[in-house]
This record gives C-alpha cells, sequence and structure tokens, in this order.
C-alpha cells in the first residue's frame, strides 16, 4: 500500500496536477454553496475542460470538484437554510439553528473539519480496499461482467427516488440511446434513421451535459422566473469559534460519520445524501443530549459532513474496481474515465495502476486544500450564494454550449446537448430521474457486448451461459434487490403514501 | 414581457404519468413491430437468437412492462386523486414552464448561426437572450456578463486549447 502512495504522490508531483486540483476545489466549494447547482451540475459542465488534459490532472480536477461541492453544500445549509446540494440536507436541521442562535462561525468551522476529516479516511479507505476488490474481480469472465453490467442497470432502484418503475424505464431509455450507432460486435450500423451522424452513435459528453447541465439550468430558470422578488435570509457568519470540549465531544459522531460515509458510499446508488441521515440518525442515538439535535448541535452538523464528505472515497470503489458507479456523480466521472482511454474495472488496476495511485492521491490532496481553502474563505464562500441568478445561469448557458462543441468540434453535438437538456427537463417533470439514463448509456454497450459473446459461445444457451456460481450470486442478488424495492413501493402506494420524484 | 416568461404548463401528477405510460407503450409496441426490424440488420455470423437485434428487442420488452406498469399506476393515482378532490385535499400537480420552449429557440439559433455569424457573435446574442428572460434589466451588465464570458472562453478554448471556434463572416 505504501509503495502505491508513493506512486501517486510521484503522478501528481507536477505544479499542472497540484494547481489544477486546488482550482478544481476551490471551484467545488463555489459551486456547492450556489443552491440549485450540485457536485453532479458542476462536473458535467467543467468535464470538457479535461479533454486536453493528463487522465491524473483531469480525474484530480473533478475529484476536487466533488470534494469541494460535498462541503460547499454545507455552506448554504448553515446561512440561509437551504442546502447547496441535496447531500447538504441533513446538515440544514442543526446548522442553521446554530446559526439562528448567532453561531454560525462556529457551525461553518465543524462543517469544514468534519468533511476534510471524513474524506481524508474514505480515501485511506479507498486505498486500502479498491486494489483487493479488484483483483479479485480479475477472475471475472463474460458471464460475470453481463451479471455486473444487469446488477449495476438495477441499482438505479436507488437512484430513482421513489418510482423505480420510471427509474428501470429512464435506464431502458439509456440503453436505447446507447444502441443507436454501430453495432459493438458486428459493427452494423443500428438505429441510426439513414442519417449519417448517428453512425457514430450519441457522444458522451453533449448527453452528459444535455441531461445534467442544461436540464437543470432550464428548471433553475424556470424557478427563477416563478420566484421573482422573493429574496433568501442570508444569516450573518457570526460567535466565536470552537472549544476544546466541542471538539471532544464531536471527536464520535465525526469518525462514526466517516465510516458510515464511506461504508454507504461504497453500496452502489446510494450517495452523500443517504450517508449524511444514516450518520446523523446514529449521532442521535449514541448522543448524551439527543434533545439538542434538529435545535442546533453540533454534534449533528459533525456527523452529517463527515459522512458526506466520507462518501465520496467510498463511491470511487465500485466504480473503479467493478465499473458501477456509486452515485450520480461517479457515473459522470465514469465518463471522465471513458473519455480519458480508460476502463473502469478490474483491468483499471493492472493496466493504469500508476494511474490509479495518482487518482488516489489527487483525492487526498483535494481534502487538504479543502481544509485550506475553507479556513482562508469561510467567512466569504457564502456571498457566492449573493451572485444574481440572471448572472449566473447565462455563463452555465455559455460553458454548457462551449463545452459540447469543444469535444469534437461539431456543431452536431451542440444539438445534441440541446435536445437532451430539453428532454431531460420533461422528463424530469414527469417524475422521470436523470442518472438512470446516464447509467444505461454507459453501461448498455459492456452489457450487451459480454451478453453476446457469452452467447455466441455456447451457440445462444443462455442457461449454460449463467451457469456459474459468482455469476449466479450476483444475478439473485439482483433479482433480490429489484423485488425487494418493488415490493416496499408498491406497499407504500397501498397504503397511500406519497412518493417523492423530485430529484 | 415578465408574464410570458413566467407561462407553465400544469397537470395532476396522475395524469401525467398517465401520458408518460401511454407515450411509451406505444413507442415500445412501434419499435417491438416495426423500428427494430426496420432498422437493425442481421449481420453475419450471428448464431440464432443472438444478432444485432437481441439487445434493441429486450431493451423494448422491459420498457413495454414498465410503461405498462406506469400507465396501471398512473389509472390508480388519478382515481385516488378524484377522491381526494372530493374530500377537498390538494392534487399533486406536475409543471412545465414556457421557459423549456424558449431555449429551444436559442438552442437553434446558435446551432443556426454559429458557423455563419461566428461563435463570439452567436454567444453573445445567445447569453444576452438567457440574461434578458431571466427578467434582467440593465444593458450594460448584460453585455459585460456575455462580452466578457465569450472573450475568456474563446482565448481558452480556441487560442489555449486550440478549438475550433469559427469566428463567423469567412475569417
Amino acid at each position: 500500500m505504501l509503495s502505491n502512495i508513493l506512486s501517486g504522490f510521484q503522478m501528481n508531483a507536477n505544479l499542472d496536477c497540484i494547481l489544477m486540483i486546488a482550482f478544481g476545489t476551490l471551484l467545488g466549494i463555489v459551486i456547492g454553496a450556489l443552491p440549485g447547482l450540485t457536485a453532479t451540475t458542476g462536473v458535467s459542465i467543467f468535464l470538457p475542460l479535461t479533454f486536453y488534459m493528463e487522465p491524473v490532472p483531469a480525474l484530480g480536477f473533478l475529484g476536487g470538484i466533488y470534494c469541494g461541492g460535498m462541503y460547499g453544500g454545507s455552506i448554504t445549509a448553515i446561512l440561509i437554510n437551504t442546502p447547496g446540494t441535496p447531500a447538504g440536507a441533513a446538515t440544514v436541521l442543526d446548522g442553521h439553528p446554530l446559526a439562528q442562535k448567532g453561531e454560525a462561525y462556529k457551525a461553518l468551522q465543524m462543517a469544514l473539519y468534519a468533511s476534510v476529516i471524513g474524506g481524508l479516511i474514505s480515501c485511506l479507505a479507498l486505498m486500502f480496499f479498491a486494489p483487493i476488490l479488484a483483483s479479485a474481480a480479475l477472475k471475472f469472465s463474460y458471464a460475470e461482467y453481463f451479471a455486473l453490467g444487469v446488477f449495476g442497470l438495477s441499482i438505479v432502484a436507488g437512484l430513482s427516488n421513489g418510482n423505480i418503475f420510471k427509474g428501470l424505464l429512464a435506464c431502458c431509455i439509456g440503453l436505447l440511446i446507447g444502441c443507436v450507432g454501430m453495432d459493438p460486435i458486428s459493427g452494423f450500423p443500428r438505429l441510426t434513421l439513414g442519417f449519417t451522424p448517428f453512425l457514430g452513435g450519441f457522444q458522451l459528453i453533449p448527453v452528459l451535459i444535455g441531461l445534467f447541465a442544461m436540464s437543470e439550468l432550464i428548471k433553475q430558470c424556470a424557478d427563477k422566473i416563478k420566484r421573482t422578488g422573493e429574496k433568501d435570509e442570508v444569516l450573518a457568519v457570526s460567535g466565536k469559534g470552537l472549544t476544546k470540549a466541542e471538539w471532544k465531544r464531536c471527536a464520535s459522531p465525526i469518525l462514526k460519520g466517516s465510516i458510515i460515509g464511506t461504508f454507504i458510499g461504497a453500496v452502489p446508488a446510494t450517495g452523500g445524501g443517504t450517508a449524511a441521515f444514516l450518520s446523523y440518525g446514529e449521532a442521535r442515538r449514541a448522543s448524551k443530549h439527543p434533545e439538542e439535535f434538529g435545535n442546533g448541535s453540533l454534534e449533528g452538523v459533525a456527523a452529517s459532513e463527515s459522512a458526506n464528505n466520507g462518501a465520496t472515497g467510498g463511491t470511487f470503489i465500485p466504480m473503479l474496481c467493478l465499473g458501477i458507479p456509486g452515485d450520480s456523480v461517479t457515473a459522470v466521472m465514469m465518463g471522465a474515465l471513458i473519455i480519458q482511454g480508460l476502463t473502469p474495472g478490474p483491468n483499471l488496476f493492472v493496466e493504469h495502476g500508476d494511474t490509479v495511485n495518482g487518482i488516489y492521491v489527487a483525492l487526498l490532496i483535494a481534502n487538504i486544500f479543502m481544509l485550506a481553502m475553507g479556513q482562508i474563505g469561510l467567512r466569504w464562500f457564502y456571498k457566492v450564494c449573493l451572485i444574481p441568478k440572471e448572472i449566473l445561469q447565462p455563463i452555465i448557458f455559455g460553458l454548457c454550449c462551449v463545452g459540447s462543441y469543444a469535444s469534437n468540434s461539431s456543431l452536431f453535438d451542440v444539438g445534441c446537448m440541446f435536445a437532451f437538456g430539453i428532454l431531460g427537463y420533461i422528463l424530469l417533470r414527469c417524475g422521470v430521474p436523470m442518472s438512470p439514463i446516464l447509467l444505461g448509456l454507459i453501461l448498455g454497450n459492456i452489457t450487451e457486448s459480454n451478453l453476446r459473446r457469452g452467447m455466441l459461445a455456447t451457440g445462444g444457451n443462455f442457461f449454460k451461459f449463467i451457469n456459474r456460481p459468482i455469476c449466479l450470486i450476483i444475478l439473485a442478488f439482483t433479482v433480490f434487490s429489484l423485488v425487494f424495492t418493488i415490493s416496499r413501493m408498491l406497499k407504500d402506494k397501498i397504503k397511500g403514501k406519497e412518493i417523492n420524484e423530485e430529484e | 414581457m415578465d408574464k410570458f416568461f413566467k407561462l407553465r404548463f400544469e397537470a395532476t401528477k396522475a395524469h401525467v404519468d398517465i401520458g408518460l405510460g401511454i407515450f411509451f407503450t406505444l413507442f415500445s409496441i412501434m419499435m417491438l413491430t416495426y423500428g427494430i426490424r426496420s432498422q437493425c440488420s442481421i449481420s453475419f455470423g450471428s448464431v440464432g437468437i443472438v444478432t444485432d437485434r437481441l439487445f434493441p428487442y429486450i431493451i423494448m420488452t422491459v420498457s413495454l412492462i414498465l410503461s405498462v406498469i406506469i400507465l396501471v399506476l398512473g389509472i390508480f393515482d388519478n382515481r385516488k386523486d378524484q377522491e381526494r378532490k372530493n374530500a377537498g385535499s390538494s392534487i399533486p400537480m406536475a409543471e412545465c414552464s414556457i421557459y423549456v420552449l424558449l431555449l429551444a429557440f436559442v438552442g437553434i439559433f446558435f446551432n443556426c448561426t454559429m458557423k455563419t455569424i461566428g461563435y463570439p457573435l452567436c454567444n453573445v446574442i445567445a447569453m444576452y437572450a438567457i440574461y434578458y428572460m431571466l427578467g434582467g434589466k440593465k444593458l450594460w451588465q448584460g453585455l459585460a456578463v456575455s462580452v466578457g464570458f465569450t472573450l475568456i472562453s474563446y482565448l481558452f478554448f480556441a487560442k489555449y486549447l486550440g478549438v475550433s471556434l469559427a469566428l463567423g463572416f469567412g475569417l
């Protein structure tokens, strides 16, 4: 492990790399602090900037946005009672009451330190566990890869916010979009409608920017117009810093939160939001003062922030080792890896071991930068949420246009970006989530190729093809998770519980 | 003009689900019966059912099942909405802003004009349009944002990264 870390430091030991990680972290904090802009949107918007970079600085830059974005969400959660990112929702419960009591500075400090500790612990877990899982996954063949692909697609249950059927339908849309272009085995054109630009299929970048950034932009613009005249009340960054006694009291929730975050992050399709609420619940259960939770408890802020940043490293484990993204941000980052010519999965550790080590260390450095920047900007970062939307949204629009054009210097890609942005917005309004579409698009090719290769080898007999223990276990687990989620959803529906389909 | 930008289409969530279900049911049936056959050829080396059409058929079959379930659940929700309406409680609604159409127009404008009038001018106009649609009233502020961003992005992408961003007018 030590040699891996040293090799990772070597990969990051140049000014370009360090500057890109620092810039990414700063951007991430700013994006996270802007209500409505999530780490996923941030990574999607700035993904095109990484085309011309080496893999490690590129992934370090995006990793910086991810880590910074998770922390940045807490700033607005504490000061304006609106989480900058969904993962910051649990921080609102205690962060804002603390700010109302005039202890905003203390809450912001705790959010920063808990985030950094959570992030660092999850990076160490990533360094330790990822190679072990990857070496086990090296023994996989077509059948196991197909089963993993199906399992990856079934995790939409976790990404589809309540209505699993719409999540699965989104997955089918993604898979169908992925089918357009050349067939992966025969190379024959498929579903192209005789239109030449479709021969190459839909490029990942414009689809990604359209679905995650442009659709979000339309949603934000519509909300802005609807809420003209309304202004969020921003509380002042007042009060004293943390005392030793408060540190001591919060040490346990931070540690537990970091471990919970890392573990939950490593479970595909869960991510920081789930981890933060689980950790918050555990901290309240174990606290000597549970009555303070919800009324301004520092332990609550510590637990939720350590967990949501703890998830950052955890989500990389299934993405790097198995090629299954841990959450929507890692789904986008998986796209970034593919664009860099690296295929996520166990072979990545064999063929590009140094790059993987570089990514670990880049995440570690991003957390250290986050500490430094957060400390310096603790009293200033909230000002970004005062930037008027009529200034911010045109800039995001400009970035989406130039970003989707830059990938291939093609206006067709810009058109695709707009088309997918509009499709994304309409589907979002219909309660269809975006992340499964991306998942379908990314995993479709792998799943289809392995299914067909495997079935060709067995003369078209599907049962012979899946007659392998690991494959069967993965498929059984997939069926179990699907049946469990569907039955739970149907039970809730029969009981008359409202399903929240908002992303 | 602000009133126009605030326009939105509203429907109950149950109606939206029914619409979504009907659309994807019809689409899946169309693909299964005609679309896949006409758009995917069977290449050399295919064995039995393992052809170029296999995966699209699987996807569309699953899609058909899912869209029928969404449709049925939508009808179920619609009945519950009627009961809610009779009881005087609120019904979950979904809305779609007119903004989506306006942005589509900006997108079409950007796509159609970028090569002829060039990236700088086209981007400034498109960004200013977004600024105006969002309620920005100060001409100088809108121009400063759009011109400033366009200049920086042109220098970064075209000059630094070497992306071929057209200047337009034959330049």
